[in-house]
């Protein structure tokens, strides 16, 4: 039965405790043995939650992080309600700032390794920007900091008016982000995909794994309705930071203050934010230590393919390993 | 593969709702796709026929569902003005006659209980006592139409903005319903087509495996829709069918919350008042953080003057 193959079953294997926590925002810390002194600060998407980091024991980045004696530790954006829905994305650069503080605290550390995820990386890059002394590396992975690309995504970004969905249902909500994503490549995602889950139903790591993802793929929070509407406008429309326009914390984010080492993962098969939503911020910075890894697999088979897991993620642990002591 | 109904259960329980529904949809898609497959092994020429229909309907099916509830929103904007007391009536009938079995049946069922425990027969009243009661209340209100007023005084007695908002949020659902309606045609045609050049290839060639038959069409399906949803017409149309529906639902809740704001006996804070009210929250949260920072800035300065 199918059933019994995903009883129970749900992303997430790496214990963690919850060290600080502002309303919605958390921060967490991953439960190991720490061998480097530089710790590892994961800021992920605010649009999906980050399980996906940490799927299941086979293909955790999580796992290998703390496997290589790393200090793991992860923001927690959270599930917005409507209360929530006057945040700002300069509110999620304070609570950045306020876990950078926490974490230099607790580990007397001056700097740290900025790990960004997705929209988190676009975070990650503002926020080292602005405080390049707090940050020792800099890991973006699937990065969206160029947004004038001409993916589908991008494309609808361009072209929907942001305010009127905030406006309508204070927040863009998960089920909204949801439909809008799968719509993207339906044909693929909504039928593809579950005729070969069809065809493979026997296989009881197939079965799983598909779950696994489906888990995380539709376990969506809200996005606040005035984040929805600064980073649609301001980053999709505008291309603000790109361009050196972007403001946060009344300055101005200059990527020419990017000179920590920088590693790039990105994926060439990526239709949410494909290579050239990176490529221009990488050719950009003034960083003399960056390396760019490119899978050869979509948005999130970078992160949870066996395959990414045997080329891409020993060569990214050693590169951030060899700069933590 | 067919699921039993205690294993579909069960998978309601353990999936996303997301993936179950897409599974089950997935499992009559497949139905459609093994129906054509055999026509295409027996020799047939396929052609459009309810089978590429059945597959449309449950792919698309997920996604027009939201829209489609949107497009009936507006009945409840027919249903409050247009024959209201009609339609009130007829929709609560159903209802009210319910209630009224049910109060029937628990007053006999507490009369019979009584009359066990006490030995004592009560009088058998409960057949009548809603109806008893309805005509006492009408009795009661009946002749206060003058003093009430009639509902053609509403204009007069509501915030202009109430109405305002009212016909925008009409007129942006009609917007909204032209966009879906040209939305769906736009959907609608891009899949034929697709499946008209799937039909055409393998109409010349036989197809012997199954997988082979569907990746096919998924791929004659999958190329046409990566043009389709890149190109400035579809833009065009989803623009106008978001923000209209957008804004039917902001201007229809907007209507509905300032009725509700300018009546003095209603009891309700409405969602938008809620919502200004979090934002000066927030804001006062982000005053009260910055003085936090300050004070410790100033306490971390005297504490170096002192240290000097």
């Amino acid at each position: 039965m199918i059933v019994e193959k995903i009883k129970g079953l749900r992303p997430g294997s790496c214990p963690y405790e919850t060290v600080y926590e502002d309303w919605l925002f958390k921060l967490h810390r991953f439960r190991g043995e720490v061998g480097h002194r530089t710790p590892v600060l994961i800021s992920y998407a605010f649009i999906n939650r980050p399980t996906v980091l940490d799927l299941h024991e086979a293909v955790s980045v999580i796992r290998l992080l703390l496997e290589a004696r790393l200090d793991v530790w992860m923001v927690d954006w959270g599930y917005p309600t409507l209360a929530d829905r006057h945040l700002r994305l300069d509110d999620y650069v304070d609570f950045l700032e306020t876990c950078v503080e926490t974490v230099r605290r607790e580990r007397g550390v001056e700097s740290l390794t900025l790990w960004g995820y997705c929209l988190g990386t676009t975070l990650a890059v503002v926020y080292s920007s602005l405080f390049p002394e707090k940050v020792r590396n800099l890991v973006i992975q699937t990065p969206p900091v160029n947004f004038d690309t001409q993916n589908t995504l991008a494309l609808w970004a361009r072209s929907i008016d942001p305010a009127k969905v905030s406006r309508a249902l204070f927040n863009a909500t998960g089920d909204f982000l949801n439909l809008a994503f799968l719509l993207v490549d339906p044909v693929r995602l909504v039928v593809g995909k579950y005729q070969a889950l069809l065809d493979s139903l026997g296989d009881e790591k197939s079965v799983k794994d598909f779950f696994y993802m489906d888990h995380w793929i539709f376990d969506s929070p809200a996005v606040p309705g005035k984040v929805f509407e600064e980073y649609i406008t301001r980053w999709y429309h505008r291309n603000e930071i790109v361009r050196g326009e972007f403001t946060a914390k009344g300055r101005r984010v200059d990527l020419g203050n990017i000179r920590m080492p920088v590693l790039v993962l990105a994926a060439s098969k990526d239709h949410i934010t494909p290579p050239d939503c990176v490529i221009p911020f990488f050719e950009a910075i003034p960083s003399r230590d960056k390396k760019m890894l490119l899978s050869d697999k979509g948005h999130i088979g970078l992160t949870v393919s066996r395959s990414s897991h045997q080329r891409i993620w020993p060569e990214a642990i050693r590169w951030v390993v060899e700069r933590s002591d | 593969m067919a699921l039993s109904r205690d294993e579909l259960l069960e998978l309601f329980r353990e999936a996303p709702k997301e993936s179950f529904e897409l599974l089950l949809r997935n499992l009559r898609i497949r139905e459609c796709l093994q129906r054509l497959h055999a026509k295409h092994l027996a020799g047939m020429k396929l052609s459009y026929d309810e089978d590429f229909e059945g597959i449309f309907q449950e792919f698309f099916r997920f996604f027009f569902r939201p829209l489609e509830v949107a497009v009936r929103g507006v009945q409840q904007l027919r249903f409050l003005f247009f024959a209201f007391d009609l339609e009130l009536a007829e929709a609560q009938s159903e209802t009210l006659r319910a209630y009224g079995d049910f109060l029937r049946s628990w007053f006999d069922h507490l009369r019979l209980t009584y009359e066990l425990m006490l030995g004592r027969v009560l009088p058998s009243s409960g057949a009548d006592i809603l109806r008893e009661f309805i005509r006492s209340y009408r009795k009661k209100i009946e002749g206060r139409g003058v003093e009430l007023g009639y509902p053609t005084e509403y204009p007069f007695l509501l915030p202009k903005t109430v109405l305002v908002n009212l016909d925008r949020a009409v007129e942006h659902w009609e917007r909204f319903s032209e966009a879906f309606g040209e939305y769906k045609r736009l959907i609608k045609g891009t899949y034929v087509e697709a499946a008209e050049g799937f039909m055409a290839e393998v109409n010349q060639r036989r197809v012997e495996s199954p997988q082979e038959f569907f990746s096919s069409f998924s791929e004659f399906e999958a190329r046409a829709f990566d043009t389709l949803l890149k190109s400035p017409r579809y833009l065009e149309v989803q623009k106008a069918m978001m923000e209209n529906m957008m804004d039917y639902i902001y201007f229809y809740r907007r209507f509905l919350e300032e009725m509700l704001e300018s009546n003095p006996v209603s009891p309700f804070a409405t969602i938008s008042m809620q919502d200004e009210a979090f934002r000066r929250i927030l804001d006062l949260k982000r005053r009260v953080a910055e003085l936090e920072r300050r004070v410790s800035r100033l306490e971390a300065e005297s504490g170096d003057r002192g240290k000097d």
